[in-house]
């Protein structure tokens, strides 16, 4: 007893001296020691409470940080709900470890314990199933998948543009009193489909009528019909700036309308369809389809905040005099292709999702087909009957992974990694109880993965919601889009409007003569 | 599985855990980041608007 003691307590100092990953892996490799049931546990042990510890250090903010933050008046409030998504995925993956973790060590239990093994794999079947349900086991939680699609690089396109304009309009000279026409035209998905700016200078009465100067940058370029089919016209017609409170003011209006008028259409469009009664029952899907609807729209919402940032900047540049209004399109050009960049990343980004969610499905097929003929050529033929079985069982895991990611794939847009996460995580918990060579583990655990399968269908089911949201939010064809938003910045590169300018350069003139007494104003005219 | 197939997986389970914990933990870092020279922004354009400039 007491040297099985002490050789258990020097296999653990052993493991213990490991410091790389290399240095571990060769001392399980090479180790004769590896005896039983409690050094599987005590290594596992050790690895989970080094993964809890590196968690605990990943979640916290290091004392430098914090110190920066409360010297520049800054709270941790504000950094706790800024880390919040990154704090959550922190604690999923400890969760998934410490479940996957669990889940060899009670296939280690069972090895050791002949009584109630087929129990202790079932109860391990049904904690995975348990954190299947609270979706700790996909990659992304039904939440985190919200995150994923509402994190969409289009809102950052989006507030780059506002940027871009909010920069050019930021200094600010109330010397000039304008007429401003803002009309901003938004497609029913937020984006800017064109912006127009129409400045008129303030005349006296004495002077020569003002020509209108109009500046029409085409941000997106949509198919004529869809165009047609979702321009929401938001004008604000001669909005007479007098002083830069009221400027501001009803430039602020302009921005609440237009995004009131997109925020109906986006509770419209993504409001899942409810039933009226009290017997109502909000279904699981339901539900997420709900929150994650909730999601998008707050960030539309934010989008629309964003375009009305960049609408008053746009309308403090034009306040400015024409100096502003004239580099203003260059700059918007900027906005307008990083928003086009940006959405062809997220386009490829999900395709490429797309793809490695089948990449990823089909190693876990072929690791389970080569699982099993490694080891049917080591049975006997009194193990065909199980070998056959084992297929039986790869081939229906298979099946699923396949259904399940189809279902995604069918919607597009969408990532498959979670649902082909949960498929795979199915089929490993089939394959390790096939490298058991235990049948009736497998049968045991037959109506768990059923059960299991029904989850992931049914988390499917979610997903093709989430999808039509997907679908809903991005219906162009982004490849296309963001071609045409190319060739329009191009297009706007190479052939500036010649005449325009001269158009510009003639009203800066007559602006000039009306600008304040003994003032000058510069023209900076891009080469 | 034989128990040295059981400790690789562990180790596996471990050493992808751990990339991932360090991954996010620098995430969180360069976000906090962020959020300090959001702050600093802020104050300078506190002391510049002191200044009146």
């Amino acid at each position: 007893m007491n040297e099985q003691f002490n050789e258990k307590d020097s296999l653990q100092k052993d493991i213990e001296s490991q410091t790389t990953s290399e240095g571990v892996k060769s001392f399980i490799d090479d180790t004769e020691a590896w005896g039983g049931h409690e050094d599987i546990v005590a290594f596992a042990k050790d690895k989970l409470e080094k993964i809890l510890a590196e968690a605990g250090k990943a979640e916290q903010t290091s004392e430098s940080q914090t110190a920066q933050i409360s010297e520049m008046g800054g709270n941790t409030e504000t950094v706790a709900e800024k880390t919040k998504d990154i704090d959550k995925q922190i604690e999923e993956v400890q969760a998934n470890a410490a479940a996957s973790i669990a889940m060899v060590e009670n296939q280690t239990f069972s090895q050791v314990s002949n009584e109630g093994k087929n129990e202790t794999n079932k109860e391990a079947i049904e904690k995975q199933l348990s954190e299947f349900e609270k979706g700790k086991v996909f990659k992304g939680s039904p939440e985190g998948r919200g995150y994923i699609i509402t994190k969409s690089p289009v809102d950052q396109g989006a507030f780059y543009l506002a940027e871009a304009i909010a920069v050019v309009g930021e200094d600010e000279d109330p010397s000039f009193h304008h007429t401003i026409n803002i009309v901003l035209n938004k497609s029913k998905d937020g984006l800017i489909e064109n912006i127009m700016v129409k400045t008129n200078p303030k005349v006296e009465a004495n002077k020569p009528t003002e020509e209108v100067v109009e500046n029409n940058i085409n941000t997106t370029v949509a198919e004529p019909e869809k165009a047609t089919e979702v321009k929401n016209e938001t004008s604000v017609e001669s909005t007479t700036v007098a002083e830069p409170e009221t400027a501001a003011e009803v430039k602020s209006e302009t921005a609440v309308e237009s995004t009131t008028a997109t925020e109906t259409q986006v509770e419209s469009s993504i409001t899942p369809k409810t039933e009226t009664g009290p017997e109502k029952v909000v279904s699981k899907g339901e539900e997420r389809y709900n929150k994650i609807s909730n999601t998008i729209t707050t960030q539309k919402n934010k989008f629309t905040g964003w375009i009305s940032r960049g609408t008053e900047g746009l309308g403090k540049l034009i306040k400015k005099g024409l100096i502003g209004a004239f580099n203003a399109p260059e700059d918007i050009s900027h906005g307008v292709k990083v928003v086009g960049e940006k959405i062809g990343e997220e386009y490829g980004y999900a395709k490429e999702s797309v793809k490695e969610g089948f990449n990823f499905v089909g190693e876990k097929i072929d690791e389970g087909v080569k699982s099993i003929g490694d080891d049917y050529n080591k049975f006997d033929k009194a193990t065909d009957e199980k070998a056959s079985k084992m297929g039986e069982w790869i081939g229906f895991s298979a099946a699923m992974a396949y259904e399940s990611s189809s279902n995604w794939v069918k919607d597009k847009k969408i990532k498959t990694e979670n649902i082909v996460g949960g498929v795979s995580l199915a089929t490993e918990t089939v394959l390790s109880l096939a490298k058991d060579k235990s049948i009736e583990k497998l049968d045991s655990a037959k109506e768990s993965i059923k059960k299991s399968f029904k989850e992931i269908k049914k988390y499917g089911e979610g997903a093709l919601d989430t999808a039509k949201l997907w679908a809903w939010y991005k219906k162009d064809d982004y490849n296309k889009k963001k071609n045409a938003i190319k060739e329009s910045y191009l297009k706007k590169k190479t052939e500036i409007e010649y005449n325009k300018i001269q158009k510009i350069l003639a009203k800066s003139a007559q602006l000039n003569q009306i600008g304040k007494k003994g003032e000058k104003l510069e023209y900076k005219i891009a080469a | 599985m034989t128990p040295q197939e059981k400790a690789k997986k562990i180790e596996e389970i471990y050493n992808e855990a751990i990339k991932k914990l360090e991954d996010l933990n620098k995430e969180r870092k360069g976000i906090v980041a962020d959020y300090i020279k959001e702050l600093e922004a802020q104050k300078i354009n506190a002391i510049r608007a002191s200044m009146g400039l």
